[in-house]
């Protein structure tokens, strides 16, 4: 399991004056599910691009699967692009065989595993009905078993929840899932935080083409301070936020919407002790909630900073 | 298997199964072969144009109505049939009148008595003469005509009445009309010879005449095939770049891969039209009979026998490969049709320039135009394919053959770097500058 199925090391792309990305280093386990998370225009799309050797880095190395050159594992590799497209002419099954074929299978064992895919994913049906005929989401499925056919050990999946409904949403990450269990390793890119957070072992968290953590889930988790959501029972002209302020482990008070006050914990504080102080200050409570950061809370906060430093010099310049 | 035979193989199955391909197959040769019908059918089966002769002279009438029998005789009909002159034409009035008075019939205006068309009349003055009398010169007849275009009628007057005159004027010499019958039927038999690629000489045949027409058919094959797959080709592109079906192409396979496999597939769909129209023909000339079935014969014994097809594999190959790969490189910096068009222009022109020259290459083989346009690799294929059966230099053959496969080579190498530099590009079509930094760069960009 330790062994790495992908590293990057100090990777940068620049197009002209604009850096897509920018000395990028981080490394995929063979067998987990990795994230690479990160906003829109965070260079998520061009890494995958490096990865599989369609475009080539500046600077920096890249090993796939043990090897220096992509080019020599490209069929040991499945690749689903964000933006879908498949010939509209050619059938279902054909189409998932065709791409099977061209990662090196032969014929009769492509267009055999093509049907059995389609039939397992409920679409044993449209098997020889052209893509032009399926349904948006139909067409999607063809497109991820495409993806899968050969049986790669890293299958790279560039935002492959988009476009899909809650069902099909599920169906992919049972799918994920299920490959996976096969010691298969796979990188998949998304914005929407609630997906890697079911999904991710580990996961790289980019934004202007930099990274900004690398880690399992808790371990971000853990840079975020807990929080409790709490309302007092009698907090006349907003008084009660001084006296929070003021209880033993906590950093930070912010009053939120229907007099419930925010609290971030200090690192050594835990909530058990923040609730005894309450009773003890004589604190009358009518709700107390201590929660976990979310990955969305975790995603929010790292790229809001980067975004923030970003701005701030941009607007020093001005 | 191979990833750019599995690409050609698509690119095929995917042409074979479209519509156009079966009605390009299908319609051309019979476009082709209903044109020639059509045409000769015409020829055979033109009505009769009826003409009104007035010949105030007396001299020149009775010539002209004995060269219609002598043609009704020889054809089952005449070119034109003689009509009287409709009713209330005062046949003594000057000729210009007389043609005034004729114009509602010429025009249509007014129908001959059984209801058909005038098409033309001939007026001979009454001071005609065959023999130039006195110190002006002869007077005219004149021919008048509904389609002053067409200048059928106004030869057929001309041709019979000289050959009278002639006549007229040997038997005042005091020839004798057998004499004269002699004579007209005096013919010298002339036959064409060429020397042939030995030094020696030989008969010129029809096959020999095929030899000089059929390269410049297949020329014209090669433009064709190239302008129907080399369209396909770019939509073809276009599309996988705008359905990003390019990307996951391109995450299996190499650029030089993808490029080659379409350069492949498309060509076979070329050959495949070709082959199809040749094995029709074959196969029509064993079924038809007559003059028609008879020339298709010696056209496929000609392509056959006289070394033909190897220059045509060799320039159909070369010139279909660099021209493709030229619509493909278009493909790759296109978003859309629209976007191609203003990159199209300058391939036209680079596809039809050697036609507008071809057949002045046809008619002079060895010329300097010939010569210069056999050394543009743009033009080789087209030019040289009529030039290398009509008997060019080897070293010709050779040094333009040579230069021809270098040139594709680089045009491709120059498109497979375009096509790797731009298939993902998004945005703008590229400018000029843009173009080359492509190229330069040969990578991928945005």
């Amino acid at each position: 399991m330790n062994e790495t199925a992908l590293a990057l090391s100090g990777v940068s792309k620049s197009y002209g004056s604009f850096a897509a990305v920018s000395g990028l280093t981080f490394s995929v386990r063979r067998g987990e599910i990795y994230g690479f998370l990160g906003p829109n225009g965070a260079g998520k799309t061009t890494t995958l691009r490096m990865l599989l050797g369609i475009i080539a880095p500046d600077a920096g190395t890249i090993s796939v699967l043990g090897r220096e050159s992509v080019a020599s594992v490209k069929p040991r590799v499945g690749y689903l692009p964000e933006e879908r497209g498949l010939y509209r002419k050619m059938r279902a099954a054909e189409t998932i065989a065709y791409f099977g074929r061209l990662k090196g299978m032969d014929s009769k064992r492509a267009m055999g595993e093509a049907r059995t895919l389609l039939e397992r994913f409920g679409l044993g049906a449209f098997a020889d009905t052209r893509i032009e005929g399926l349904s948006k989401g139909m067409a999607q499925k063809v497109q991820i078993l495409s993806t899968i056919v050969h049986g790669p050990d890293l299958i790279i999946l560039d935002e492959p929840f988009s476009g899909l409904d809650p069902v099909n949403q599920q169906t992919l990450e049972d799918l994920i899932a299920g490959e996976a269990r096969k010691g298969r390793t796979i990188l998949f890119s998304t914005h929407v935080m609630q997906h890697a957070e079911r999904l991710c072992q580990r996961f790289v968290l980019i934004a202007r083409g930099r990274k900004l953590f690398e880690g399992t889930v808790n371990e971000a988790r853990a840079r975020l301070p807990r929080r409790i959501h709490l309302a007092l029972a009698e907090d006349e002209g907003g008084a009660g936020r001084e006296r929070l302020s003021r209880l033993p482990g906590v950093a930070a008070v912010a009053p939120g919407d229907d007099g419930l006050y925010a609290l971030d914990l200090a690192a050594s504080a835990s909530g058990e002790a923040v609730l005894k102080a309450c009773f003890d200050s004589g604190l009358a409570l009518r709700r107390f909630d201590l929660s976990e950061p979310s990955l969305h809370d975790v995603f929010v906060s790292f790229v809001g900073k980067a975004e923030g430093a970003h701005a701030a010099p941009a607007r020093e310049a001005a | 298997m191979n990833r750019a035979f599995l690409i050609a193989l698509r690119e095929f199955l995917e042409a074979v199964r479209s519509k156009s391909f079966w009605l390009t197959m299908i319609l051309v040769p019979l476009l082709a072969l209903g044109s020639g019908l059509l045409s000769s059918w015409l020829r055979d089966n033109r009505a009769q144009q009826l003409i009104v002769i007035i010949d105030q002279s007396s001299l020149a009438a009775p010539a002209l109505v004995e060269a219609l029998d002598e043609e009704t005789a020889r054809r089952g009909q005449a070119t034109f049939g003689i009509v009287p002159a409709p009713e209330g034409i005062d046949a003594n009035a000057a000729p210009e009148e007389i043609g005034a008075s004729l114009a509602p019939w010429l025009d249509g205006d007014r129908k001959l008595a059984d209801g058909r068309q005038l098409y033309g009349a001939i007026i001979v003055p009454r001071d005609f003469s065959f023999v130039a009398e006195g110190a002006g010169p002869p007077a005219q007849v004149q021919v008048w005509s509904a389609n002053p275009a067409d200048s059928g009628l106004q030869s057929f007057v001309a041709a019979t009445l000289t050959e009278e005159a002639r006549r007229r004027y040997l038997m005042a010499l005091g020839l004798d009309a057998l004499t004269l019958e002699n004579m007209n039927a005096m013919a010298v038999s002339v036959a064409p010879y060429a020397a042939t690629r030995g030094g020696g000489v030989a008969a010129v045949s029809l096959a020999d005449r095929l030899s000089g027409l059929l390269p410049m058919g297949l020329s014209f094959l090669l433009w064709i095939s190239i302008l129907i797959v080399g369209n396909r080709l770019l939509t073809g592109v276009i599309e996988e770049r705008a359905s990003k079906v390019m990307e996951v192409l391109l995450s299996s396979a190499t650029p030089g891969e993808i490029l080659s496999g379409k350069l492949i597939g498309i060509g076979m769909v070329g050959l495949s039209i070709i082959f199809v129209w040749l094995v029709s023909l074959i196969g029509a000339t064993f079924v038809a009979e007559g003059e028609l079935a008879e020339f298709g014969r010696r056209i496929i014994s000609e392509f056959f026998s006289s070394g033909l097809i190897f220059f045509f594999l060799f320039y159909f190959t070369l010139g279909f490969a660099m021209q493709a790969s030229l619509f493909l490189g278009v493909g790759a910096i296109s978003n859309t049709l629209n976007d191609a068009q203003s990159y199209l222009t300058p391939l036209m022109i680079i596809l039809v320039a050697p036609f507008a020259v071809l057949v002045e290459v046809q008619r002079d083989p060895s010329g300097m135009l010939a010569q210069v346009m056999s050394w543009i690799p743009f033009s080789t294929p087209v030019v040289m394919m009529v030039r290398a059966p009509a008997g060019a230099a080897w070293w010709e053959i050779l040094g333009t053959g040579v230069v021809l496969i270098i040139s594709t080579i680089f045009v491709i190498w120059l498109m497979a770097r375009l096509f790797r530099a731009a298939m993902l590009r998004t945005g703008q079509p590229p400018r000029l500058a843009e173009l080359a930094r492509l190229i330069w760069r040969g990578s991928a960009a945005g």
